[in-house]
């Protein structure tokens, strides 16, 4: 499947924000290599989970990427951002995909997905293949009516 | 939550990385108040440390700290002003968890009700920067007044169960909507009102479901506010169904053999991620040709990171190095015929190691055990300095014991009378045979014993020798907080700085290393430096700079405390120690100022009228210089009158094991630090030849300075044979480079250097002693000594020792 919008001749496209909540300065390098192969994708935004609530209020986002490895309690950090967020909130970790109860409580207080880290707490590989489906389903968040098979 | 020892000790390390962080911001504000940029990392540290304190289930200090916390977020919203009595009751905060960390009871530690009772306090105390009717009001997590939270609530308490109905009835239900949308929106709930403009626009089959997201909305809301909303009667209504959470993936043969292969590797699978999800790893579980590594790289920037990915097979990566996590630790998969040395040096690793089930990965290890908390404590043992002492002391006899067996080994002529005995025997009396070859056997068994003997030493070094020695931060850590006081108790205003790099001293030399610095710190504080007053009188700035500076040079430790008071008043010196008789007119008449100056060394001198309560008393300098005298080491007073003083206390660390190569001179066993050890080589006497009067070697062509080691060191010069060949050590230090000439390169060995009397380390060149079994001392040289002595021995026709031998170095 290709995706139509990321077709660089596209004029009609324009940039989304992607902004990351971590601390993790390897998940912050990881995301930025990711996007780094995706350039049509999102420009970063990264805040610390401490300034999340205020900078988040504030920010002008398409989509909120939450780390759950750098979080100091995800769940509220999931709440805070899906009540004070319109954009998509998606929850990324090593521990998600196979902690069912923490799956269940990220999605009951509002996040769009969550999705599991394969590659380690630090996701080196987000800047190989696993950055690229992930880039996939995030753009297919922020952008379904752009996301048209061709 | 994990809770076993590890963890615990993990968490104690980064809380007192956080710890450290954050004393240094509220020691740094007594001076001047916090930029915006250090209260956010104040805040930072703070929070950590609760998240910490949570990790580790210290409820006690979950609770403190978040009173902080709370105060810092009302610091940075500009809400209050800093202030010192806030700054103390934070500092004994980070005290307590300091404390609480170093003697492993940050989980039970319990709160004292004083230090509560000051947060609370401070909560308590009506906001300076806020008017009247918001400062009475306070904020709940999503940073909304509690009482508006509240009149939300009330809202959503009412309109939910009616918008329920609603939806499930199929009737109008834009006014409820058009209601909540506003209220969320003027809170500041932009995605709560999003979800509710959804609903409103909604085609009748699609409102469950978007429903559904609203009273999820609203579920949060209540849960990170703690207020009722109602939702739970919506949700029993019809068409209201709670999220299902997602499938987990199924456990396959290929899962089940990745966690078996983890597990015998002790990698920690959460440290992995998704096993489904990673290709690499299925395929590792199917190639028994291919092995994990564990590497660590400094953190990579992101187009090094695609690089780094798309050259080499990573299966998990994880941010470490403290505090900074400035670092990345990664597992690899690679053939197992790769070189590891050729990987890291690919990736440009720090560290690289191959998994072998052994030895558990650095940071992906998995818990061994799972222990309960208060069993955890018994994982760790604390062990009185004295024991430490007395085992160093055995290991100690133990080194001697090998040292002297290796001198046997290598030294004696067993070997070369086997030979002869054996060469006779064949032709002259074979009937002797046997038991001359049962000799050389019983000596090549015991060449193997001794070998061994000296590969368990070497292990028993390396597991032994960081037991005694703590990093020299830990010695000084106490200084920012006593000069604080200390200036607090005078009335002046100093900035203390500390500088200090990663060394580590043996506990016995920084027990007798801590009361020199105090006493030289509160002499600099109490006499040296002026109050803000007298300073400005001066034009020097109101706050004065204290310096603590250590630096490890060679194998000796140099600090240096440096102020930019007054300086030493050498008039009031002199004075003072006429008065006190310490010494007559004469003797001052005679003194350089620098030795008038060093008078305040003198048992009893003082130059105040009065004792203070922090110093005058005439007791403590004495102390200082016995002490470090005591430690083989030296003070050097730089006096600056008008301007400030530095006091230069230079000493070697000692009672270390290290590694040196012995020669002899024919007189005396000599230990060179292998340091500073270039070349060890055997050359023909005509080697050397006299360049510009001084005798020097040449090497490879070129011209190397040359002493003789007896020379150097004034000990009995041994025979000379003139034209035989020579053995002659290469050395090299700061850049210069010399020959010594000694009568025999005897072998390299890893000795226990011992404390070192004063007389001995008064000795030219020499730094400290060791021994060779219980009758040969082993002088070990002083690298900055010996090039000293070698710069005053050179001959006159070179212009500048130090540039000839520079001359040299350069010329290699």
């Amino acid at each position: 499947m290709r995706l139509k919008w990321l077709e660089p001749e596209d004029s009609t496209v324009h940039k989304s924000t992607l902004t990351l909540l971590s601390d993790d300065p390897a998940m912050q390098v990881a995301v930025a290599a990711m996007l780094r192969r995706h350039p049509q994708s999102f420009d970063l935004s990264c805040l610390a989970p401490c300034d999340a609530l205020s900078a988040l209020r504030d920010a002008a986002t398409d989509l909120v990427l939450i780390d759950a490895d750098a979080a100091v309690d995800v769940v509220v950090s999931v709440a805070v951002a899906a009540l004070v967020q319109p954009a998509p909130v998606v929850v990324v970790g090593v521990a998600l995909g196979r902690d069912e109860a923490l799956d269940a409580a990220c999605l009951v207080h509002g996040a769009t997905a969550v999705l599991a880290k394969a590659s380690g707490p630090g996701a080196p590989n987000l800047a190989g293949a696993e950055g690229d489906a992930l880039i996939s389903r995030l753009t297919l968040l922020v952008r379904p009516a752009n996301a048209v098979a061709s | 939550m994990t809770t076993d020892a590890e963890a615990l000790r993990v968490i104690a390390a980064e809380a007192a990385d956080h710890v450290t962080a954050g004393e240094a911001i509220l020691i740094a504000a007594v001076h001047a108040t916090p930029e915006r940029a250090e209260v956010d990392r104040l805040f930072r540290a703070f929070h950590s440390l609760k998240g910490l304190a949570r990790a580790a289930a210290a409820e006690q200090f979950e609770a403190l700290l978040h009173d902080a916390e709370t105060w810092l977020a009302d610091l940075r919203s500009g809400r209050r002003e800093f202030d010192a009595q806030a700054g103390e009751s934070l500092l004994q905060l980070l005290d307590l968890i300091r404390d609480a960390c170093a003697s492993g009871a940050f989980t039970d530690a319990a709160a004292p009700p004083a230090l509560s009772a000051r947060l609370r306090a401070l909560l308590d105390a009506p906001m300076t920067n806020a008017d009247t009717h918001s400062a009475s009001l306070a904020i709940d997590v999503l940073g909304i007044e509690v009482e508006t939270s509240a009149a939300f609530a009330e809202l959503l308490a009412e309109i939910l169960p009616e918008l329920a109905a609603a939806v499930a009835s199929g009737v109008e239900i834009e006014d409820d909507v058009a209601v909540l949308h506003h209220a969320a929106k003027r809170l500041g709930l932009l995605g709560f009102a999003s979800r509710l403009v959804r609903l409103r626009g909604a085609a009748e089959g699609e409102r469950a479901g978007l429903f559904e997201a609203v009273l999820r909305s609203a579920a949060s809301f209540g849960f990170l506010t703690g207020a009722t909303t109602g939702r739970l009667e919506a949700q029993r209504r019809p068409g209201s169904e709670p999220a299902q959470p997602p499938q987990l993936p199924q456990e396959t043969p290929e899962t089940r053999e990745l966690r078996s292969l983890f597990a015998q590797l002790k990698i920690n699978e959460m440290f992995v991620g998704e096993l489904g999800g990673n290709a690499l790893a299925f395929e590792l579980a199917a190639d028994n040709g291919l092995v994990i590594v564990e590497a660590v790289v400094p953190l990579p920037d992101p187009d090094e990171l695609v690089r780094l990915v798309s050259t080499q097979r990573v299966l998990a990566g994880r941010g470490v190095g403290g505090a900074r996590r400035d670092h990345l630790a990664l597992l690899l998969v690679a053939p197992a015929k790769r070189l590891l040395e050729d990987l890291a040096s690919e990736i440009g690793a720090d560290h690289c190691q191959k998994l072998d089930g052994q030895t558990p990965p650095r940071h992906f290890a998995k818990p061994t055990e799972h222990v309960p908390t208060g069993a955890a404590q018994d994982a760790l043992v604390r062990v009185p300095v004295e024991v430490l002492d007395r085992l160093f002391g055995r290991i100690g006899s133990f080194f001697s014991v090998g040292a002297r067996l290796g001198v046997l080994a290598t030294e004696s002529g067993a070997n070369e009378a086997l030979r002869r005995l054996s060469d006779f025997a064949v032709t002259r009396a074979p009937e002797i045979m046997p038991e001359i070859e049962a000799l050389l056997r019983d000596r090549r068994d015991f060449l193997n014993v001794e070998a061994e003997v000296g590969r368990l030493i070497s292990l028993i070094h390396e597991s032994t020798l960081g037991l005694r020695v703590i990093p020299f931060d830990n010695v000084v850590a106490r200084f920012p907080r006593m000069v604080r006081e200390m200036a607090r108790q005078l009335g002046k205003s100093v900035h203390f700085e500390l500088v200090s790099g990663p060394i580590k001293i043996d506990k016995g030399m920084a027990d007798t290393l801590i009361d020199p610095i105090t006493h030289i710190v509160r002499n600099a504080l109490d006499h040296g430096v002026e109050t803000p007053a007298e300073r400005g009188a001066l034009g020097k700035p109101a706050s004065a700079r204290v310096t603590l500076r250590a630096e490890q040079l060679g194998n000796r430790l140099v600090v240096t405390i440096e102020d930019d008071g007054r300086g030493i008043a050498i008039d009031k010196v002199a004075a003072k120690a006429l008065t006190q008789r310490l010494v007559s007119e004469a003797d001052i008449a005679r003194m350089t100022q620098a030795q008038i100056a060093r008078l305040i060394f003198t048992p009893g001198f003082s130059t105040r009228d009065q004792a203070s309560e922090l110093s005058g008393r005439g007791v403590g300098m004495d102390v200082a210089l016995f002490n470090v005298t005591r430690l083989g080491g030296t003070i050097h007073i730089d006096n600056r009158p008008g301007l400030g003083a530095a006091f230069r206390l230079d000493m070697p660390l000692s009672a270390a094991i290290r590694p040196l190569l012995l020669v002899d001179t024919g007189t005396q066993t000599i230990g060179l630090p292998e340091a500073i050890v270039a070349e060890a080589l055997i050359v023909p006497g005509s080697s050397v030849q006299s360049v510009n009067g001084q005798p020097s070697l040449l090497l490879r062509e070129r011209y190397l300075p040359i002493f003789d080691l007896c020379d150097l060191l004034a000990l009995p010069r041994h025979k000379l044979d003139n034209g035989e060949d020579i053995s002659v050590v290469v050395c090299r230090w700061n850049g210069q480079r010399a020959a010594l000439r000694v009568h025999r390169i005897l072998r390299r060995l890893e000795m226990l250097i011992r404390e070192t009397h004063p007389r001995i380390t008064s000795l030219p060149g020499i730094g400290g002693v060791s021994t060779l079994g219980a009758d040969r001392i082993v002088l070990v040289l002083d690298p900055d000594k010996l090039f000293g002595l070698a710069s005053q021995s050179a001959s006159r026709g070179l212009r500048s020792v130090g540039h000839a031998l520079k001359a040299a170095d350069g010329a290699q």
